[in-house]
């Protein structure tokens, strides 16, 4: 195999990894830094799907005195829309023994255990932008690596990604992959709804 | 232009455009690695832990409650601030169970009374702080605690430890960017142990004027049964054209070795004597030259004028009567391919028409472009008559500093006393030696029987090295194992490779930059005075140049 060969399979390959980096839907500065997550008692951001012919029960919020009888919720705006694929997605809120709650665009959204075929949670901002950023300055740099590039920028392409999608995955908690217990630390509630608590007064997390 | 085919290990011209370049990519590569790493550095991982509060009180976050006597202190702007322990969280959450939640800045435990007190914010269920400052909370009214680590991620140092390679690839290439290997085609063979470098092919034939036969010693080969593997490479920046590559089989009996003098002959020899005594400026140098073993002696290149010359005294017992020759394996330094990449640099963009004249010019021009290696020249080897005087017997000179080669000088009946006298700093004399000629022999000459490229034969390559018409080109990272069927016992014959061809060295765009008609001019007209203006540069790069060199050289895997 020549070496173009392989900086271009290893450029392929790094690729794949990239490929590999954990998503979610999380709108743009909901999740924060592992630093300002620390200070803060939001839960993280979870979507769930339910199974088919299923949906969860959903508390509209009651309107404290003056406010908007259906405050927009900022961060879920999107949720009507996903609505109607049985997704629902939002802050997690608590789970409880046999139901997740999720503050969406619409309330405070009960789903059963039973009826939610997967979710994924991302606890915080895995920073993983930094650590790409850093690959890529990286790869660049490589350009002054003459022919020995043809070895620099595959290794460059393969560690970076293979590193951005390593970091990306670390807040994420997927289900049934890992329990709901291990998701309850970061719910806003991770002791599970609080006793008497009126869902409809619940709010969901007011843009910064 | 002797050794031309080396890696150049050249000083950047002070002041000069080459150098500003130089400088110029490197601190973006080592900017754009700062830059990356410092932003890189921030990335984090957080490690979060839920406790009830009695494993909260029994543990060691709950232990841990900042006594001011264990508290690790911090001076902040002039006031002691205490900190937790680098392994403890910055903050506590206590969750209660209504819902409710304060955030610990810093805190205590009281066990009698079962609270934990500190600075902190208290947040309502809508996460809305409701109070701040001093909170009390009594362990009774909290469902969890919280505690969060924040880490930095493991990809931060391993992306740090990819970044200091890069970086130091990136000094040693830009800093130094002729000290990249090179190389004409480099013959590997199985010594007994492992596949070694023992050869490199017409080292001296830079243009294809210039082209030429190349005849090495394969001193060292281990064949394995009846076949000879080979295996040639371009491991350097560099086209190689190579017309063939013949094994020679020369004839030798129980005891003896076949060695080729620089004559072209090839003599079968039956004794080996080592040297009584060798010295040099240095003192004794005896061991270093008793066996072909690597352990090679060398000396520094004048500062003041390459072309200056040391020597070095050998002592041999008295002899019996017969012929007798001097063994001598050596390969040159660095510095004649310090030499013709700096000439390729003054060049510049005019290279092409420098060498396009070479190959439209006659002898004479030839001999021009020959003349600072003549300057250089080889190991010359010289016998103390009767009367005391030092005469000429004859040198050796091997082009390339790769691998050291072996030759034989046929010696004057009596000489007891030789005396080697080279260039400062050109040369590395590995092993010296008197042998017993016992007559000339004739090698069997054989072309390859098989051409392999990664592990699968290639008939084309084959055809082209056995007919020689059309010569086979090529390019860094090529590698080629040539299988030989050998002559009956291979005990019973010597080994030789002869080569053929030439090659073209790939102009770096940092040569451009140096380019100094001047001095190219001077270098052609003037090599004397070359050799002298050139010696402090050179002089800057020696120490380490063996060592640049061998790190950088290219190989395909």
């Amino acid at each position: 195999m020549s070496s173009v060969r392989v900086s271009l399979a290893g450029v392929l390959v790094g690729a794949a990894l990239a490929a590999g980096c954990a998503s979610n839907s999380a709108p743009p500065g909901f999740l924060l830094a592992p630093a300002e997550a620390q200070k803060t008692a939001w839960g993280g951001w979870i979507t769930v799907e339910m199974r088919p012919r299923t949906s969860p029960a959903v508390t509209a919020p009651v309107p404290e005195a003056g406010e908007d009888p259906m405050p927009v919720n900022y961060w879920n705006a999107r949720w009507d829309a996903r609505w109607k694929k049985g997704i629902c997605e939002g802050e997690l809120i608590a789970i409880g023994d046999d139901s997740v709650y999720v503050q969406t665009g619409r309330g405070l959204a009960a789903a059963g255990l039973a009826d939610v075929a997967n979710a994924r949670l991302t606890g915080y901002d895995a920073e993983t932008g930094r650590l790409s950023s850093w690959a890529a300055l990286g790869t660049l740099s490589t350009a002054s690596h003459g022919f020995f590039a043809l070895i620099s920028l595959p290794i460059w392409v393969i560690a970076g990604s293979a590193i951005s999608a390593s970091q990306s995955h670390k807040p994420v908690v997927d289900a049934p992959d890992r329990s709901w217990a291990d998701m309850r630390q970061y719910a806003r509630f991770p002791q599970g709804l609080p006793p008497g608590l009126e869902r409809g007064r619940l709010r969901g997390r007011p843009p910064l | 232009m002797a050794g031309g085919n080396r890696s150049t290990l050249m000083a950047p011209r002070r002041g000069g455009r080459g150098h500003f370049s130089a400088l110029a990519t490197l601190a973006f590569a080592v900017a754009a690695l700062g830059l990356a790493a410092a932003a890189g550095c921030a990335a984090h991982v957080q490690k979060r832990r839920l406790l009830t509060p009695d494993e909260f009180l029994t543990g060691r976050l709950g232990a841990a409650a900042l006594p001011p006597a264990t508290a690790q202190q911090q001076e902040v702007g002039g006031q002691t601030k205490r900190r937790p322990p680098k392994d403890m969280p910055d903050f506590l959450k206590a969750h209660l169970k209504d819902g409710r939640v304060v955030i610990f800045s810093s805190w205590q435990v009281d066990p009698s009374s079962r609270r934990v007190t500190g600075q902190g914010t208290a947040l309502d269920l809508n996460r809305a702080v409701s109070a701040s400052g001093a909170r009390s909370v009594p362990l009774d009214s909290v469902a969890l605690f919280e505690s969060n680590v924040i880490e930095t991620s493991n990809g931060v140092y391993d992306l740090a430890g990819l970044t200091v390679l890069s970086a130091a690839v990136s000094i040693v290439c830009i800093l130094n960017p002729k000290s990249c290997f090179g190389s004409c085609p480099t013959f590997y063979l199985w010594d007994g142990e492992k596949q070694s470098l023992q050869a490199e092919g017409f080292s001296a034939s830079v243009s294809p004027s210039l082209e030429a036969s190349d005849v090495d010693a394969l001193y060292r080969a281990r064949p394995q049964g009846q076949r000879l593997s080979i295996t040639m490479r371009n491991e350097a920046l560099e086209t190689h054209v190579v017309r063939y590559v013949d094994l020679l089989a020369a004839p030798r009996g129980p005891g003896e070795r076949v060695f080729a003098t620089p004559a072209g002959d090839f003599v079968a020899t039956s004794e080996l004597r080592s040297p009584e005594r060798c010295s040099a400026e240095e003192g004794d140098c005896r061991d270093a030259l008793l066996a072909f073993d690597g352990r090679e002696r060398f000396s520094l290149a004048d500062s003041t004028d390459l072309a200056a010359r040391e020597q070095i005294d050998l002592e041999f017992a008295p002899r019996a009567g017969g012929d007798w020759g001097l063994v001598l394996a050596s390969r040159q330094t660095l510095l004649t391919t310090y030499l013709f990449y700096q000439a390729l640099a003054y060049m510049g963009r005019s290279a092409g028409a420098w060498l396009a004249a070479l190959e439209r010019g006659d002898a004479s021009t030839r001999e021009r472009s020959r003349a600072l290696g003549e300057l250089l020249g080889g190991i010359e080897v010289l016998g103390q008559d009767a009367t005391g005087e030092w005469v000429v017997l004859g040198s050796t000179r091997e082009t390339g500093p790769l691998a050291a080669d072996v030759r034989l000088l046929p010696l004057p009946e009596g000489v007891t006393k030789l005396r080697l006298r080279l260039a400062r700093g050109a040369w590395r004399v590995d092993w010296v030696a008197l042998a017993r000629v016992e007559r000339r022999v004739e090698p069997l000459r054989l072309p390859p029987a098989r051409v392999l490229r990664d592990g699968a034969e290639d008939p084309e390559i084959l055809a082209r090295l056995r007919e020689r018409s059309r010569p086979v080109t090529t390019l860094p990272g090529d590698a080629y194992e040539l299988i030989y069927d050998l002559p009956g016992d291979p005990a019973g014959c010597e080994l030789f490779v002869e080569s053929r061809g030439y090659y073209l060295e790939w102009m770096r765009e940092q040569w451009l930059a140096e380019e100094n008609p001047a001095m190219a001019a001077i270098m052609f007209t003037e090599p004397r005075l070359a050799l002298r203006l050139m010696a402090p540069d050179f002089k800057r790069l020696e120490p380490r140049m063996e060592t640049l060199f061998w790190e950088s050289r290219y190989v395909k895997r």
